[in-house]
Parts: structure tokens; C-alpha cells; sequence
């Protein structure tokens, strides 16, 4: 089976499990309309459209170019990792690792270029959300921030 | 007459050294965003909105709308240079800009395409003016039963024009539907969807949504292979190589009228914006050719004529947005979230409660397009080097915005997994083909819908029958009706003439 089709279906489960628990809340409550009656429409809307998308079958976006599944896999990494890192490292740090895998462990730059483009995008970030904005951001265990 | 006395008050506001400032900020960062491949003004927008709740609210709305407008200045360089569309409006800009700079004439391309985009802003600001206020006096008089019925309207053609097969569009309605309905039902004090997690209890914020669906998913798009721009950019215009000669200006004229005419009503329209309006000048522009086979090798009217509708397009789409509360499109709809950040709620009630914000994002944007013409041609050399920044910094930079700005929304971490998660299951949507932005919008008006929903069949004693005796109620729901019925019959009458043949 098809991702695409593969989706419709999960989304028809996302559906139909919605207006299920959407049902339980009241869809009518003394003589008005009840807290469940609009997500449990909502539901009954998401299941209908994507089993009738996924009875069609699937429409995979075209490529021009083959997607690169390693490259892929390693940024979903980076972006996962960096969400993990943000509050055990704290967000210098982690911003700083995330910069230096990225350019080095997936663009193959220098250890230079990537150590000089991680201080600056790390500097430039805590400056504009920690002092522009005050935002408190995550410190670590280092409680560098 | 009050229209333009309006306007000169706005022109005061707009004018003031901070809006000024953030106008030019808009201008710049829209124009480069613009030409950067990979980062459209949606995920610029989003990732923004943490920025913008610092600012004013007009400021705020004229930093968001000026990076909109300046990103269509920007975005028909990259497809004119490289045929690399810098956002998805430009891509029309590919068919003839590409094949004119492939025969030297990428300085007139690139000079065309500010000029058009300059007089279709100029001239769409005027006319905002004059019917922005018709639009909001009459939506005023608009009840709940009204509202619904609009809302219901907006939604059909948001999923009928939309990029993608329909079913699918409607299952991200439905999607944003159920998306907007989880938290706190603040009629009953009901939680819905929270599963006792008490972060869940406020819903999910506009701007985590956006920043996750537009700028995660942008990041895992851009990782996808490897890409290097600078080989196309060893070209360099003078002044003089971007001005048009008279031939070309003679060329040009009734598609740059047409274009903006086109542009215009096309953005007034929910579901529609600048994508559309560019592809259906272009077509129209094509039909109406003597010559229509010079079109995809250089014409300079399949270029005027889309570059002035989408500009066109993309100011109309405030009227909507102003007047009724209605977002036309994603990079609205975005807008739209950053207002209702600032605790503005826009809607017909908007020109009298905040009028300075009204006429001063207006006026604005007389101010913006001049700004984006100077930017666009003396300077679009320094612009141009914009594409020799490497695309490797671009996706590292995205991220951190996004993930740092999730963050400081509400100081919380679980905004951060929120940001995350939504960027991976927008990038599974986005390559299984759903479209993203019916989700966004109908996110954005679930809550307006459900309670309107409510209040009307309240006013119904529970009866749906107020909603076909209202007339403008019952004109929405008609309308909206045909839209959902007329492409299936269409369907269904070419399957058949497909199988009788």
C-alpha cells in the first residue's frame, strides 16, 4: 500500500476515534448544542474525507530529482535531537551542537567554517530571544544562558 | 471622497519613524526572503510572529504584510535567473522570464517584473481604500446565523482552490476543524481532546501550529537533496540594462491592466491569493495572444500580466481579512494569527474600533511598493548575492527560529515537542499530497465557526432553519453548495464523454 493512501486511512482512524470520544462529551445538552456536537461534526467530516481519499488511492507529491533518504533521515535527526537537547543542554549548547552536526556531520564543511557559523547563528539567536525579546531561555545543567 | 481623507490619515500613521522602519524592514526582508529559494513568506511569517507580539499592532501588521507583498517583488528573480521559483507565485514567472534572460534580456525581465508588481500594488492599495469600508459596513450587519454561513462559504472555496485533490483539501478542513477544538470548551468548561495534560487545556497556540507546519517541514523539504545556486550568478545588470524600452512598456500595458483587474477580484476571493491569480492571468493573457505560441519562450506579457496579478492578489487578500475576519490564504491566515496574538480580532468591527490599524496598514502599503521599487531595481544586484548564501546555513537557521521561537511563546518546552512533532507529521501530509493550508485557515476560523454555530441554532430554539431563511445566510450556503457540486459534475460529464469515447 501506497503512503499516500496509507495517510487517508490513518487520518479516517484519527476521524472516527475524534467523533467517538467527540460523542461522549454531549452533542445536545439542555435543549442547545453540546460541547461535543462541533468536534464530533469535525470528526465525522475528517473520517468521511480521507476514507473517500484513500477509496481514490494516492496522490504522492511528483519529484523532480530523487529525494536523498540518507541526508533526509539524518536532518530529521538534527531536528529531533535539537528539540530533545534544548532543555538538558540548554539552548546555547544545543543550538551550538545542532549548527556543528549539521554543517560538518551532513554538509562535510571544515571543522572551521562549522565551529564559526554555530557561534555566530548561537550568539545571534540567544541575543535577539534572550535580550530583545527576554525570553527565559533553557539554561541546562550547565546553566549557561 | 472619505475614503481618500482616510487614507491621508493613515498615510500620517504609516509614516511615523517606527512604522516607517518596520515597513522597510518588511520591504527588505520580504524582497529577500523572495529570492531565496526554499523559504516562502508563510514560514517567514510564522517564524516572525514571536518577534511581532514585541511591536505595536499596526507595526506588527505592517512588518507581516510588507514581508507578504515584498516576498512576490523578490520571488520572480530566482525563477527569472535560475528558473528556481523563490515562492510558490512565482513559478509563472519561470515560463517566459527564464527563456528572456536565457536570450540576454534578464535585466528587462527583471525590471518588468518590479514595474508590474509597483503599479498592481499602487493601484490595488487605492482601491482597498475605496471599498474596504462598503465591505466591513455591510458585513456589520451580519449576525451569528450570517457568520456561520460566510465561514461555511470560506471554507468551500479554501478547499475548492486549494492545490490538491478536493477529498483531501476537505479532510484538512476537517483536520484544522478538530485541531481548533481541542482544550477548554468555554461554554461548558468541558476539556476536549486534553487527555489530562494541562498544557493541552488552552489549545494549541496559532504560531506553534504555523512555525511547525511551514517552517519544520520547510527544513525537512530543504534536506531532502543537496542544492547549489551560485554557478547561474555571474551577471551584472547596470541601471540602465532593467529599464524597459518603449516596446516593451507598449507590450506590457494591457497585461499589467488586465493583471491587476484579474488579481484583484481573484484575492478578494477565500481560497484564492497570488498562486491563483498568477496562473490565471497567465492563461488568460495566453488565450487572448495573437501570437499565443510565443508564450514559454519569452513573451513579455507572460510576464507582466502574472507578475501584476499576483500582487494585485496579495493586497486584495486583506480586504477579507480586514472587513469580514475571513483569512483568504496561509500567508493571511498567519497574518491573521499575529493580530489575534495582539489581542486584536479582526472583522468588520476592526475600522471603527482600531481605525489607525485599518488606514495605517493601507496606507502602508503605498509606502511599502515604493520602497520595494528602489529595492528591486538599483539595488537588485545586492539581492542578488542573497542567492550565494549556502542553502546548507539556510536549514540549521530555520530550525532554530522556529524550535527557540515555539519556546518563547509560553516560556514551555512542551511547545517545543509541540513545534516538532507538528513539523514532522506536516512534511508526512505534505509528500503524501494534502495541502496544507485548508488546515491552517480552517484552524483559524474553527473557533469563530463553532461559535457562531452554537449562537444560531441557540437563537433557532435548536432548529438549523434560520440558516436558509436569513437571505445573505442562505446566498453563502447556496454558493457555497454550487462550489462543492459544479467540479463534481464536471467530473462526472467528463468521465462519462472519457468512457462514451
Amino acid at each position: 500500500m501506497n503512503p499516500a493512501r496509507l495517510s487517508a486511512i490513518g487520518l479516517a482512524a484519527v476521524g472516527l476515534a475524534a467523533a467517538a470520544m467527540a460523542g461522549r462529551l454531549g452533542l445536545w445538552t439542555m435543549d442547545r448544542p453540546g460541547p461535543g456536537l462541533f468536534p464530533f461534526a469535525a470528526g465525522t467530516l475528517l473520517f468521511a474525507t480521507s476514507l473517500a481519499a484513500a477509496i481514490q488511492g494516492g496522490i504522492a507529491e511528483a519529484e523532480d530529482e530523487p529525494v536523498d533518504r540518507r541526508r533526509l533521515l539524518r536532518y530529521a535527526a538534527a531536528v529531533a535531537g535539537f528539540g530533545l537537547a534544548m532543555k538538558p543542554l540548554g539552548a546555547i549548547i544545543a543550538t551550538v551542537g545542532l549548527i556543528l552536526g549539521v554543517l560538518r556531520g551532513i554538509e562535510n564543511r571544515s571543522w572551521a567554517y562549522a565551529l564559526a557559523v554555530a557561534v555566530v547563528l548561537a550568539v545571534l539567536s540567544w541575543g535577539v530571544f534572550r535580550h530583545f525579546l527576554s525570553v527565559p531561555l533553557p539554561v541546562g545543567i550547565l546553566g549557561i544562558g | 471622497m472619505d475614503a481618500m481623507v482616510n487614507l491621508m490619515g493613515g498615510l500620517g500613521v504609516a509614516l511615523e519613524p517606527a512604522n516607517l522602519a518596520v515597513a522597510f524592514l518588511g520591504a527588505v526582508l520580504g524582497t529577500a526572503i523572495g529570492i531565496l529559494p526554499g523559504l516562502g513568506p508563510t514560514a517567514t511569517i510564522s517564524l516572525l510572529l514571536p518577534v511581532s507580539i514585541m511591536l505595536e499592532p499596526t507595526a506588527a501588521v505592517i512588518l507581516l504584510a510588507g514581508i507578504y507583498y515584498g516576498s512576490l517583488y523578490g520571488g520572480s528573480t530566482a525563477s527569472i535567473l535560475l528558473r528556481v521559483p523563490g515562492e510558490a507565485a512565482s513559478v509563472v514567472s519561470c515560463f517566459d522570464g527564464y527563456p528572456m534572460a536565457r536570450a540576454g534580456r534578464a535585466g528587462v525581465a527583471l525590471g518588468i517584473t518590479a514595474f508590474a508588481s509597483f503599479i498592481a500594488g499602487i493601484v490595488a492599495t487605492f482601491v482597498i481604500a475605496l471599498v474596504g469600508p462598503a465591505f466591513a459596513s455591510t458585513a456589520l450587519a451580519f449576525g451569528p446565523v450570517e457568520k456561520t454561513a460566510l465561514v461555511v462559504f470560506g471554507l468551500t472555496l479554501a478547499a475548492n482552490i486549494g492545490e490538491g485533490p478536493r477529498t483531501r483539501a476537505w479532510a484538512m478542513v476537517a483536520l484544522g476543524l478538530l485541531l481548533s477544538s481541542v482544550g477548554v470548551d468555554l461554554v461548558s468548561g468541558e476539556e476536549r481532546y486534553t487527555f489530562s495534560v494541562p498544557y493541552l487545556r488552552d489549545g494549541f497556540h496559532v504560531a506553534v501550529l504555523a512555525m511547525g507546519m511551514f517552517g519544520v517541514s520547510e527544513v525537512l523539504i530543504l534536506a531532502e537533496r543537496q542544492r547549489d545556486f551560485t554557478p547561474a550568478l555571474s551577471t551584472h545588470y547596470r541601471l540602465r540594462d532593467l529599464l524597459p524600452d518603449a516596446k516593451d512598456w507598449k507590450d506590457s500595458a494591457m497585461p499589467m491592466t488586465r493583471g491587476t483587474v484579474l488579481g484583484f477580484f481573484l484575492g478578494l476571493l477565500p481560497g484564492g491569493g497570488a498562486l491563483i491569480a498568477s496562473f490565471a492571468s497567465y492563461v488568460m493573457e495566453k488565450r487572448i495572444a495573437r501570437q499565443p505560441e510565443r508564450f514559454g519562450k519569452g513573451a513579455i506579457e507572460g510576464l507582466a500580466g502574472p507578475e501584476s496579478a499576483n500582487n494585485a492578489a496579495a493586497q486584495a487578500s486583506f480586504i477579507p481579512l480586514l472587513c469580514l475576519g475571513i483569512p483568504a490564504n496561509a500567508v493571511i491566515g498567519v497574518i491573521m494569527g499575529g493580530l489575534l496574538m495582539q489581542g486584536v480580532v479582526p472583522g468588520p468591527r476592526l475600522i471603527v474600533d482600531h481605525p489607525e490599524l485599518f488606514w495605517g496598514v493601507i496606507a502602508s502599503m503605498l509606502i511599502g511598493n515604493a520602497m520595494l521599487i528602489v529595492l528591486n531595481v538599483p539595488l537588485i544586484r545586492v539581492f542578488v548575492l542573497l542567492l550565494r548564501i549556502p542553502p546548507a546555513m539556510m536549514a540549521p537557521s530555520i530550525l532554530i527560529f522556529c524550535v527557540i521561537g515555539a519556546f518563547s511563546i509560553h516560556n514551555s518546552l512542551f511547545d517545543v515537542g509541540v513545534v516538532t512533532i507538528c513539523g514532522f507529521l506536516a512534511y508526512g501530509l505534505r509528500k503524501c499530497g494534502f495541502d496544507l493550508a485548508p488546515l491552517l485557515l480552517a484552524f483559524l476560523l474553527g473557533s469563530l465557526l463553532e461559535e457562531n454555530l452554537r449562537q444560531g441554532l441557540i437563537l433557532g430554539f435548536g432548529s438549523p432553519v434560520l440558516f436558509v431563511t436569513s437571505p445573505i445566510s442562505l446566498a453563502f450556503l447556496v454558493i457555497a453548495a454550487l462550489t462543492l457540486i459544479l467540479p463534481l459534475m464536471r467530473h462526472l460529464r467528463w468521465q462519462r464523454s472519457g468512457n462514451v469515447a
